[in-house]
């Protein structure tokens, strides 16, 4: 009896494991290459200030999504990663002004939630030194999450990282495979 | 009414294998455990906290939800950019529209009536089928104009000027390629879902190498006036990778 319940059990696990969006048989990610480049990375103060903000708290529940305060600094910790060197500014330089080779300009294009999602879209453009457009991308990440308890502040902050987790994970990906950078590299 | 689960383990030390000690004893006890005492009296079986049948309710309850959800915003039906009436194809990259101006349809994908808030849906379809070059293809260089003005070459067309310095009546201001944000503050008020909705159709800009597509809604900003309506234009202009010329495509509304 006890092996017919562990197996329904089993059953049970793996329906809901399928349902969350979670692949039974996780394949590890490979970790990008470097690109044998400089680049500079543009965090204009529209961009780190960045939010979404709904509520007066008083009808309406008040909610606050400070994407950018919380995006920039990741971007600025984990983008240099993918290149040869990276430099931070706050404003696109004026046509072959940096010695950069390439400069990736985030700017978010829009922000969205509602008590179960977080979605935060970002376009990427990289230009080159004179200023010309290389590529543009822009990449859609959402953040879900469930927080035991009371307290809508616990989920939006879940909400948050959740987003911000895959901002960054979308964004390395798409900038480390674009085929105008690989191609700048040769 | 007692946890069945709190039941099982208070019970299990003294009772596995063992049926409980209900002949000739009456004593009080709950709901529960009469049940499961009447259950397992005759099977000899040993109590367990809820039927196996009931995780598999339980599983089918916490399984229909996202069922639901993802059944009230229905995708848009895509074909390919050649199959909508009027699409244009210049240097192997060809770009098809279909304005969705019927409050049914947009009801149906949007739960939403944008003429209200005079917006138009325009789904765009943008495919590269060029021998190699790669196109770009920004949010922001849709837009839409309206009257007799000549279009401007390049440049924002929300400027109402050329690059030239050519001046272009500016008919209308209504601006261009607004992101799905300035739609959705219209709505926003009524449903954060709606607005979510809107986001997530929207067409994003990307960098298409042979043989891909984008495609998603832009929402188009309509003049007031009717009669400015029914020379509405709409303008999609894509760049290759490398070059300043931009292609652009031009259709009636």
């Amino acid at each position: 009896m006890f092996s017919r319940n562990a197996l329904y059990i089993n059953v049970i696990g793996l329906l809901l494991l399928v349902s969350s969006g979670v692949s039974p048989l996780a394949v590890a990610q490979s970790v990008p290459a470097k690109l044998k480049l400089n680049a500079e990375l543009v965090l204009s103060p529209e961009f780190c200030s960045s939010e979404f903000k709904r509520g007066n708290g008083w009808t309406a529940a008040k909610e606050r999504y400070p994407v950018g305060a919380k995006l920039c600094p990741v971007l600025e910790a984990e983008l240099p990663a993918l290149f040869l060197s990276m430099k931070k500014s706050e404003q696109v330089p004026a046509p072959n002004a940096t010695n950069a080779d390439v400069i990736l300009v985030p700017k978010i294009q829009d922000i969205s939630a509602t008590m179960k999602e977080l979605v935060v879209e970002v376009e990427w453009t990289a230009l080159d030194r004179a200023g010309k457009t290389l590529w543009v991308q822009a990449i859609q990440a959402s953040g879900t999450g469930k927080v035991r308890g009371l307290g809508t502040g616990k989920l939006q902050r879940k909400h948050n990282e959740a987003a911000i987790d895959e901002v960054i994970a979308k964004s390395k990906d798409a900038i480390s495979s674009s085929p105008e950078l690989l191609k700048l590299v040769q | 009414m007692e946890n069945p689960m709190l039941y099982l383990s208070r019970t299990r030390g003294t009772l596995v294998g063992a049926r409980p000690p209900l002949a000739g004893v009456m004593r009080t006890c709950t709901p529960t455990e009469a049940y499961h005492r009447s259950v397992n009296q005759g099977s000899g079986r040993k109590p367990i906290g809820m039927r196996p049948h009931c995780y598999f309710v339980l599983a089918l309850m916490a399984l229909l939800p996202p069922f639901l959800c993802a059944a009230s915003f229905p995708e848009y039906p895509a074909k390919t950019a050649k199959e909508y009436p009027g699409a244009q194809t210049i240097a192997g990259v060809t770009v098809g529209i279909e304005p969705l101006s019927d409050p049914a349809g947009q009801k149906h994908y949007f739960k939403e009536d944008f003429l209200k808030s005079n917006f138009l849906p325009v789904f765009v379809v943008v495919e590269n089928a060029s021998s190699g070059d790669r196109i770009i293809v920004k949010h922001d260089d849709i837009g839409v104009y309206a009257g007799e003005e000549k279009l401007a070459k390049s440049g924002p067309v929300a400027s109402g000027r050329s690059t030239t310095g050519e001046a272009i009546a500016p008919v209308v201001e209504i601006g261009l390629s607004l992101p799905g944000m300035v739609v959705a503050g219209f709505l926003m008020a009524r449903a954060a879902d709606i607005r979510q909705n809107v986001v997530k159709k929207e067409l994003r800009s990307s960098t298409l190498s042979p043989g891909q597509k984008d495609q998603g809604f832009v929402y188009l900003p309509l003049p007031k006036d009717p009669e400015r309506r029914k020379h509405l234009r709409m303008r999609v202009r894509v760049m290759k990778v490398g070059s300043d010329e931009p292609i652009d495509f031009e259709f009636s509304l």
